[in-house]
């Protein structure tokens, strides 16, 4: 066969121009498709994706996707502005596309439209996946049985270093009204987007790390200032909440958001909404532990002096009885006392005879006398 | 005084009330017993009142 007169061979450039009259005429309008965007690039206003699917074992399905600029702007508006966070890699989508396909460039989709609710409701589905998954394993409770310190203050904080959370807590808890000192070391990670999941479980590597190397370290603190329900759905994964449950020091979570809790917040050991209040807590205990020893010390005084204030009585007691006992305390009062020989108070008239020496005792003196007679 | 000391003064003190109490007691043992008395309530009383001044101090 001689092929430079083969007449039944196309050109490429035919060949490409059936492909996209095939194409065209399969799919001559505008198409609904789930996906999730694996990538995307906006340059020049224009928005590049590259749009996946994958299956249990992977990948199953890729294609090239562009949003031309007068369509991406506003349909970049629409979602940021319903779901409170931009469209990113990473999440799933249900997209309008055209199918096209260009001689020089092959097929692409072009993208006209957007559903928000979808991708919200794939971050809800993919929340509650997890929780089931986790409750399967037995993982949801695992934090709460740790044995904890009653007043963490060596704290491992996972966290963005330029997070507004992690700023708000270092200063509320170093600026604390009673002075007391936390020691705070921090484990950077990123803490949202799709790479946050993976690179918290990193630092937690790093904490367990420095904990088995012999750092003394009482709690770990999950940091973030608050965002969008999206921007949030990283702590919903389920990696990232396996390893949090699996933890072997207790994790405390201050995520910041307002709905239901996150997947992350249910497995940690305590969770609160915000940084701030995590740090009031901490302080709180305390301020609270602080009054108590407090109360100690008042009670102990209290029962020192009470018992100083026994002693002193029994020391009061113990005089007068002494003073009472003193014979000579009638002389005072007009009396007079009469000793024997032996200088003993006589009681009585009975063991007195004639001649006896006896001394009479008057306030102001002594006399001495001698017994004449015994009438008794 | 310290603690062991204040325990022998009341011990003393006791032995003294009960001597002064004898009616057997001539009147000038009595009078040395009362002195003696005196001046062992006077070191108990200080010594509590210097343990009352320590407490303050400890707590406040």
């Amino acid at each position: 066969m001689d092929a430079s007169v083969d007449n039944s061979a196309l050109d490429l450039l035919e060949l490409q121009q059936m492909i996209a009259g095939g194409l065209s005429d399969l799919f001559p309008g505008k198409l609904r498709v789930r996906a999730e965007i694996a990538s995307m690039q906006v340059r020049g206003g224009h928005c590049y994706m590259e749009l996946s699917q994958s299956g249990p074992d992977g990948l199953v399905a890729k294609v090239r996707a562009v949003s031309w600029r007068s369509w991406y702007q506003p349909l970049a508006a629409y979602f940021l502005q319903t779901t409170g966070s931009p469209l990113a890699a990473g999440m799933s989508v249900l997209l309008e596309v055209q199918v096209s396909y260009s001689e020089l460039y092959g097929l692409s989709l072009l993208v006209y439209g957007i559903e928000p609710l979808y991708t919200m409701g794939e971050a809800e589905r993919r929340r509650l996946e997890t929780i089931s998954r986790l409750e399967a394993e037995g993982l949801l409770e695992r934090q709460k049985e740790l044995a904890v310190s009653p007043l963490p203050y060596r704290l491992a904080v996972i966290s963005s270093p330029d997070a507004a959370g992690y700023g708000d807590f270092t200063r509320h808890l170093a600026e604390n009204e009673y002075g007391f000192v936390f020691d705070t070391e921090l484990y950077e990670a990123l803490m949202q987007g799709e790479s946050a999941p993976a690179s918290i479980i990193a630092a937690l590597h790093r904490v367990a790390a420095a904990s088995e190397a012999g750092e003394e370290i009482d709690a770990v603190l999950l940091l973030r200032g608050g965002g969008s329900t999206l921007d949030l759905a990283c702590f919903d994964d389920y990696e990232l909440c396996r390893a949090i449950a699996l933890f072997p020091l207790p994790v405390y979570t201050a995520i910041g958001h307002d709905r239901d809790r996150h997947v992350a917040d249910m497995v940690a050991y305590e969770a609160v909404k915000t940084p701030t209040a995590l740090a009031d807590g901490m302080i709180d205990a305390f301020a609270a532990e602080d009054e108590r020893i407090g109360s100690y010390a008042t009670r102990l005084r209290l029962a020192f002096v009470s018992r100083l204030g026994e002693m002193s009585s029994a020391l009061d007691r113990l005089e007068q009885r002494i003073h009472a006992a003193d014979p000579r305390a009638l002389l005072s009062r007009g009396y007079s006392l009469v000793a024997g020989p032996s200088g003993a108070i006589l009681k009585s008239a009975s063991a007195v005879r004639p001649g006896d020496r006896l001394r009479i005792l008057f306030a102001d003196g002594t006399v001495l006398a001698s017994v004449e007679d015994n009438n008794s | 005084m310290n603690t062991k000391e204040y325990t022998a003064a009341l011990a003393e003190l006791e032995k003294i009330a009960k001597r002064v109490e004898d009616p057997a007691t001539g009147i000038d043992d009595i009078e040395a017993l009362i002195r003696r008395s005196d001046e062992l309530v006077a070191a108990c009383r200080e010594y509590l009142r210097s343990a009352r001044d320590r407490t303050t101090n400890l707590t406040e």
